[in-house]
């Protein structure tokens, strides 16, 4: 609580701009806003998923293209993703960089390409009265993006700029090195933003054949909010991303876990604070246990200000700042993880609490009024995410890359509401023991310091 | 009660670019003031079933006494640890429990507190938040507790990087007498002193009803919320007034350079603020120096055109303004520089530009397009009603009335050719000036 304005909890900075993961915990919580979801299937061909919201005069659109984030480049090519995504309004058709986005500019459109561990993301906001210009920017972005080679060699410069920032960063080492440990040799442990030699090596060829092998219909997931009717938006749909081709070959990447715990690591900086990570496997979106997976993490540190671990930890003794916990599921892996950061000399302390709570969890489940507690906390809150119109599009396109129903949020509360204590038990002994049967074990957390915590000697 | 205030949408059409109109960018708030003086603000938007709550106490960092940095921020802290009728832990845990997200910050000119709740549950975070604005009690052990915590938050936020130290010494030196030049979270030794009676005293004096601003974005109206207003809050006395006396800028007459040296820098930072007028002052000066500044950002503005793209000395550079301060506020220009840039040279660049633009001004076409730019992200912010009630607060906050907040549309599309250079020619006087470098440790020979 409290915190000069425009700052989020730095942890959760951390885990999310170095992790980059796809589809957060509190994402799916649920509903209470009738959102009237229509499932439009272009002339063209493109399934879309669309919201009619005629009170303003805007048009959001969020686009992904599965299989085409960090996880679906091969060894040596990792932040590929993140530099293409850079290079898509740096010219496109025939309009070089400063033309496009003048262009961009004169239509006071807003376009932002990104991408996650597994996915391609593009995100269109523009007023619906300039709409037809607005898709045809983002047609040309997606099918026609020059490469020029100065824009490239700028972007460049700007990306090896960053990369060499953070290499004294706390937080971002501290993700990377979290990562790494994790999942070694795997796609998912590499870093997404790639490294300063592989950024030095990318070639046009490289942003060439990614924009052909992964803007590709058949891994396309489209969500849009607007006040224009469902054939204007197919329209719009087709005029910008017709001309995608069909297919693409598919990249495999392997199902994982991250590696059995316990693990443990300290990287040594001279700073007054120490910045921990701890994790372990979680839990896949399709697993039968997610939704009482959400409710354990809601009780013991998703639920910032009312977790267990947040009484605990910051509280009850003052500990640290923030504290908190997440389950973040991708397409082939899942990850339970936590974070805090707190003075050196209380490292020892302050880690303590968290394992007692993990233990804690794992031996005893939740009461009845947690229980009760969290499922009504888990309900509303999803509601929340429903407020705006980008935020709808946003949540459109995560139903669909997490392969849900069109009919989810309507659901979700039901799916909440079947969380047994026996179930919430059973997860957190599959989580933090690895075995949902037992009925004791050790926590098997893979955890990283950043800092120069007292106590800890370096393994 | 005073008669309620509506301020409906003011239809001034024009054409320009994508034709767009500024009545796209108002919206409707309606506003009446309690007895008590609080003054109760509704910014309706019915499209979700939410409701965002917000009290805005007049009451910040830059208001707090000599010594004692970081007491506003302190109490907001303690405004979490309950009251003599509600326990900190079942305040948090009464609005989880209808899934509600809440938080406060503490800014120079503020201290704001929020939740945002489904519509059915706004009676109940406003018996909580009219519950903590008179009955806070402090215990000294949590006082302690929470002590710890925001040295927790400094050291996080400030003491682990050295970005931190830079913009606090940045600040420092750029504001010669007002209070703007410290740390909202205050320095380590002075969050150290403060005392539960200082903390009291605080609270005492600015969290009174005709100090704050209740502000009620979403799914309600002025209708719904006064019966409730008046029942939760209507009921607490008036207070003292308060007079918000700060120490003001004397004239600047001497241009000031921050290095900071740290080992941890591997990518050197520049940046340049200027001291000038907010919006506050009222002299047209503000719509101005927003549409400079959007004329000096961004990729297809000046300072990236000519820096990053045509001369390759910065990776990016741009320029920011804001006008939303009680005080006076910063002009300020940055840029990071591209690897091995000399960095004597890139200064020298940037002034040439900024001298280009006194010299010879800015173009219709230029204006043109930051005006469209502003008026389209109005029209796109009205997407977010939370934020818009953020914006009606923070502006009632610092003195701006309602029609000025809704109105800056219309001041924006006012700004002519002539205004943007005039602002220009009185903003970048280096005497007004502060320059920061943060550089690596050089080699010790």
């Amino acid at each position: 609580m409290d915190i000069p304005m425009n700052n989020t909890f730095r942890f959760v900075a951390a885990i999310v701009s170095a992790i980059a993961i796809g589809i957060g915990m509190m994402w799916f919580g649920a509903p209470a806003r009738a959102v009237e979801i229509q499932r439009i299937i272009s002339p063209g061909g493109i399934e879309i998923w669309y919201v009619h919201e005629p009170s303003l005069p805007i048009i959001a659109v969020e686009i992904a293209f599965e299989n085409a984030g960090n996880s679906s480049l091969p060894e040596g090519k990792q932040g590929l993703a993140n530099m293409v995504s850079s290079l898509l309004d740096e010219g496109a058709g025939d309009m070089e960089s400063l033309a496009f986005q003048r262009r961009m500019d004169e239509l006071s459109i807003s376009m932002r390409a990104s991408d996650n561990a597994d996915t391609f993301r593009m995100s269109l906001r523009t007023l619906s009265d300039v709409r037809d210009g607005a898709f045809e920017l983002l047609g040309l972005a997606l099918t026609a993006p020059r490469f020029d080679a100065v824009p490239v060699e700028r972007m460049r410069a700007g990306i090896l700029s960053d990369l060499n920032r953070r290499i004294n960063d706390p937080d971002y080492l501290l993700g990377i090195a979290w990562l790494k440990t994790a999942y070694p040799g795997h796609v998912y442990g590499r870093p997404s933003r790639g490294t300063i030699e592989i950024v030095e090596g990318f070639t046009q060829e490289d942003f060439r054949d990614f924009v052909a092998t992964r803007f590709t219909k058949d891994r396309l997931k489209v969500g849009a909010v607007g006040d224009v009717d469902g054939a204007e938006i197919s329209r719009l749909i087709d005029a910008a991303l017709g001309g995608l081709p069909a297919t693409g070959p598919a990249f495999e990447v392997t199902r994982v876990d991250p590696i059995d715990g316990p693990a443990f690591q300290v990287i040594r900086q001279d700073i007054p604070q120490s910045s921990i990570i701890w994790g372990t496997t979680g839990l896949m979106r399709e697993d039968p246990d997610y939704y009482a997976g959400v409710i354990m993490n809601t009780v013991l540190g998703g639920a910032s200000f009312i977790s267990r671990m947040w009484q605990s930890v910051r509280e009850d003794r003052g500990l640290a700042y923030s504290v908190g916990t997440g389950i973040s599921p991708m397409a082939e892996t899942s990850y339970f993880t936590g974070g805090v950061a707190t003075r050196n000399d209380q490292v020892a302390e302050a880690y303590a609490i968290i394992e007692a709570e993990m233990q804690r969890m794992a031996e005893e489940g939740v009461s009845d009024q947690e229980l009760a507690d969290a499922k009504s906390y888990s309900i509303g809150n999803f509601a929340l995410g429903l407020d705006t119109n980008s935020s709808i599009a946003r949540v459109l396109v995560g139903l669909q890359v997490a392969e849900l129903d069109i009919d989810y949020i309507d659901k979700r509360a039901g799916y909440i509401n079947a969380v047994t204590k026996a179930d919430v038990l059973r997860v957190a002994r599959r989580i933090f023991w690895g075995d949902g049967n037992a009925t004791s074990g050790t926590l098997r957390m893979i955890t990283t310091i950043v800092g120069d915590p007292v106590g800890f000697e370096d393994k | 009660m005073n008669t309620p205030l509506r301020i409906g949408l003011a239809a001034t059409a024009a054409l320009f670019f994508s034709a767009l109109p500024t009545w796209a960018a108002d919206f409707t708030v309606e506003t009446a003031v309690l007895d008590n003086g609080l003054q109760v603000v509704v910014v309706p938007d019915h499209r979700a079933p939410l409701i965002t709550q917000a009290v805005y106490y007049k009451a910040g960092a830059a208001d707090e006494p000599t010594g004692k940095g970081g007491l506003a921020h302190f109490l907001e802290h303690m405004m979490f640890q309950g009251t003599t009728n509600i326990p900190g832990e079942d305040f948090r845990n009464t609005i989880a429990r209808h899934g509600g997200e809440e938080n406060a910050f503490t800014a120079q000119d503020m201290t704001g507190y929020w939740q945002t709740v489904a519509v059915e549950a706004m009676e109940i975070v406003m018996e909580l938040e009219a519950d903590r604005m008179t009955n806070l009690r402090i215990k000294p052990e949590e006082f302690e507790s929470e002590r710890q915590v925001i040295k927790e938050e400094r050291r996080s936020r400030y003491d682990s990087d050295p970005s931190g130290p830079f913009s606090e010494h940045m600040s420092a030196a750029v504001f010669l007498a007002h209070p703007y030049r410290l740390p909202v979270i205050g320095w380590m030794h002075e969050i150290e002193s403060h005392t539960v009676q200082d903390a009291i005293d605080w609270y005492k004096k600015f969290y009174v009803p005709n100090n704050a601003i209740l502000v009620i974005a979403g799914d309600t109206t002025l209708a719904e919320v006064m019966p409730l207003a008046e029942k939760y809050y209507g009921v607490i006395p008036r207070g003292a007034d308060v007079v918000r006396l700060r120490p003001q800028e004397p004239p600047q007459l001497a241009e000031r350079r921050v290095i900071l040296y740290d080992d941890r820098v591997r990518e050197p930072s520049f940046s340049r603020s200027y001291v000038t007028n907010s919006r506050t002052a009222r002299d047209g000066l503000a719509p101005a120096l927003s549409m400079l500044s959007q004329i000096l950002s961004g990729s297809t503005g000046r300072l990236y055109q000519a820096l990053v793209v045509d001369q390759g000395i910065a990776t990016s550079a741009g320029a920011f303004y804001s006008g939303g301060t009680m005080d006076q506020t910063q002009f300020g220009l940055w840029i990071a520089p591209a690897q091995g840039a000399d960095l004597t040279a890139m200064e020298a660049a940037l002034d040439a530009e900024i001298a280009r633009v006194v010299a010879d001004g800015v173009t219709q076409d230029e204006l043109d397009l930051a005006r469209n730019g502003t008026l389209s992200r109005l029209i796109f912010s009205r997407d977010s009603v939370t934020r818009l009630g953020r914006r009606v607060g923070a502006g009632l906050v610092i003195g701006l009335t309602i029609e000025e907040i809704v109105g800056w549309s219309d001041e924006i599309l006012a700004v002519t050719v002539a205004d943007v250079n005039a602002s220009a020619a009185m903003v970048f006087n280096r005497a007004h000036s502060a320059t920061g470098l943060m550089l690596p440790q050089p080699d010790k020979d």
